[in-house]
């Protein structure tokens, strides 16, 4: 989602040429001038490049962003780490080759902080708190790789909310697991979601977050830091809240879907949530357990109410308030681009 | 303070079938959706079977018998009667061959039923279609009635079976054959209705076709019908000393109590094991088991709750 938005980003926004890895299978960028794409695969050895492609790039780059990743959250843990541990250590690497390297930058996940609760400070990434999935604790491995292997690199870690679509059209490249918990909600399947009411929901816009990356890595790049780039919580609903504005989204995006019956879910325990996904399960009702399953692995994250902080960010980025909008000025266009691309299965 | 009479549940009384049948034998007799293992691990052990060759009339006039004797009621006293069944499979006195001309189908089931209970004077009606919901809006009915107008106590029947050989599954839930009947009165110190409130979403009518979003809604509108009942009544959790509940799974109440932050064991599941669920007359049979094991003392208030395909979700609370 946000590498295809922080490249057109950084082509506007800067003269700079771009080699960007795409992997072997993976869909290219619209063509570009400036543009060169390479078929690579990160979690290989060389990034999965022929040796003299692998030395002529490192004498070449000198700013290497990293923003791949799997961004699946119910990934086995091993397979989360090969796609994003294996995969930072091997651009790692390739960094420490790059002898005109003057800026390494790392896309990474607020949810770092797993099951921490309270103030998250963006120099804090050590915790015993576990994770609610395995991307987090990929990433955690991967930022921690980073910090200890990483000596003499110029690195600064760029530590996302969840991002959602466009502010503007609510468009998105790929559907991810809150679209597909609001489509749940949208055919009448979302029965329960574990969670405090009151936990702030953050959510961040895909073309916000990726005008904000571009300029901290291209105008403002300062190495040895960690930055969230998060809507914090005064610009963020309650999980209550997300809930309720997702029905009246839904209804406004679709008035024929308000005319049938559609119940908000209870915000119950994680113990609650734990026995009805058991209850699908057992079952084998695949309506119910897929359902469920689209929650299981990213609504952990609602009993554990954290807030990060944005000193560093908002000392980088001084307008980064003015920046950032409450999810309540683009949350219906979210919804609605769901709801009229049928989340990705009708042509626009 | 209220000017409206006491009005409160004087008299109950339940019969079940006599054949009793467990998870085993009914799933090697393909009359299960769900394997036995599963249903086991909800709760489930046996439920309640009518034998054809029995009259089910019997069971629902001698349940009702058994309460106007409780009751001590002179039969002809009793204004009203109304009878619920939430299905079609059976109809009380329904002869077999009937079918010439329109008269027959003036021959009513529950009529009969008052008479052959010594109630010909009573407004006999007939409530359905509310699924595992219509004894509660029976008795809100009679309540209603008890409250504004001339009848000291409404007999109400509540009787379903299900189709003979037919499945005993319905949504993860192991069903009984059952009748049962209790007496409303007016001036009854016991069971005393507090009040009676259903949540319905008639939009979810097409039972089969909707069953999955019924599933999912279960617990947001379980939940919901529950908390605003009791806010309704001027109540907390915490007044509540018993929940009677349906006897639909354990696994379910164990969701809902976490949901609504209950303790579990104070929720009436004992006959979830012994009888499952019955369509009309869980209320009936927990109520009369629980007095019977002197579980309710004076002043206990009480929660039941129900849901009921149409769709509804119902509740009745008691001071006993």
């Amino acid at each position: 989602m946000l590498g295809t938005e922080l490249v057109a980003t950084l082509l506007r926004a800067t003269d700079w040429s771009l080699i960007l890895m795409a992997h072997a299978d993976g869909a290219g960028p619209p063509a570009d001038a400036r543009v060169r794409t390479i078929r690579g695969d990160m979690t290989q050895p060389r990034l999965g490049l022929e040796p003299a492609l692998y030395r002529s790039l490192a004498g070449e780059v000198d700013a290497i962003m990293h923003a791949a990743a799997s961004t699946r959250f119910d990934l086995p843990l091993p397979a989360a780490r090969r796609a994003n541990v294996t995969g930072t250590k091997n651009v790692v690497r390739f960094a420490e080759r790059c002898a005109r390297l003057e800026r390494f930058g790392l896309v990474s996940t607020a949810y770092v902080s797993g099951r921490r609760t309270g103030l998250i400070l963006e120099a804090e990434r050590e915790h015993q708190a576990g994770f609610v999935n395995s991307y987090e604790q990929a990433k955690y491995e991967a930022e921690a790789l980073l910090e200890m292997s990483a000596d003499g690199l110029p690195w600064t870690v760029y530590r996302l909310s969840t991002l959602l679509g466009d502010s503007r059209t609510g468009a998105t490249s790929r559907f991810t697991v809150p679209h597909h918990s609001l489509r749940m909600m949208y055919v009448g399947l979302a029965s329960l979601v574990p969670g405090d009411p009151d936990c702030p929901v953050d959510l961040m816009p895909t073309d916000v977050a990726a005008s904000l990356v571009a300029e901290l890595f291209g105008q403002r790049f300062q190495p040895g830091r960690t930055l969230h780039l998060v809507a914090g919580p005064e610009k963020s609903l309650t999980l209550r809240e997300v809930i309720d504005h997702s029905y009246a989204c839904l209804a406004d995006a679709d008035p024929s879907w308000s005319r049938r019956p559609h119940v908000k879910p209870a915000i119950g325990s994680p113990a609650a949530f734990e026995l009805l996904v058991r209850s699908a399960e057992e079952a084998r009702s695949p309506l119910m357990q897929g359902a469920l399953g689209t929650l299981k692995s990213f609504a952990g994250q609602f009993s554990y109410p954290k807030t990060f902080d944005t000193a560093e960010v908002r000392a980088a980025l001084p307008d980064y308030d003015r920046r950032v909008p409450h999810v309540r000025e683009y949350y219906a266009n979210v919804v609605r681009y769901c709801v009229q691309t049928g989340w990705g299965r009708a042509r626009r | 303070m209220s000017s409206l009479p006491s009005i409160g549940i004087s008299a109950l009384a339940y019969r079940l079938p006599a054949r009793r049948v467990g998870l085993a034998e009914l799933g090697r007799a393909g009359r299960l959706e769900s394997s036995p293992a599963m249903l086991r691990g909800l709760g489930f052990r046996s439920c309640y079977v009518h034998d054809e060759r029995d009259g089910f009339d019997e069971l629902v006039l001698d349940a009702g018998r058994e309460v106007l004797r409780t009751a001590a009621v002179d039969p002809g006293e009793i204004g009203g009667l109304f009878l619920y069944r939430g299905l079609g499979a059976w109809t009380p006195g329904r002869r077999p061959g009937s079918a010439h001309g329109v008269l027959p189908l003036f021959r009513y089931p529950v009529a009969r039923l008052a008479a052959e209970l010594g109630c010909p004077h009573a407004r006999a009606l007939t409530l359905s279609e509310q699924g595992c919901s219509g004894l509660f809006s029976a008795i809100e009915l009679a309540w209603a009635q008890l409250q504004t107008s001339s009848p000291d106590a409404i007999l109400c029947l509540a009787a379903d079976r299900l189709p003979a050989g037919g499945q005993r599954e319905v949504t993860f839930n192991l069903m009984s054959d059952g009748a049962g009947a209790l007496l409303l009165q007016r001036g009854a110190e016991r069971n005393r209705v507090l009040s009676v409130h259903q949540l319905s979403e008639a939009g979810y009518w097409d039972t089969p076709r909707y069953q999955h979003e019924l599933i999912a809604a279960y617990f947001p509108m379980a939940e919901r019908a529950i908390t605003g009942a009791l806010e309704r009544a001027g109540l907390r959790l915490a007044d509540i000393r018993w929940f009677v509940p349906a006897n639909v799974s354990h696994r379910s109440w164990t969701i809902l109590a976490d949901l609504l932050g209950l303790p579990l064991d104070r929720v009436f599941t004992d006959n979830i094991t012994r009888v499952g669920h019955t369509v009309s007359c869980d209320l009936i049979i927990n109520l009369a088991d629980m007095e019977r094991r002197g579980l309710l003392r004076p002043g206990d208030r009480l929660l039941a709750f129900t849901f009921g395909f149409g769709a509804s979700w119902s509740t009745l609370i008691l001071e006993h």
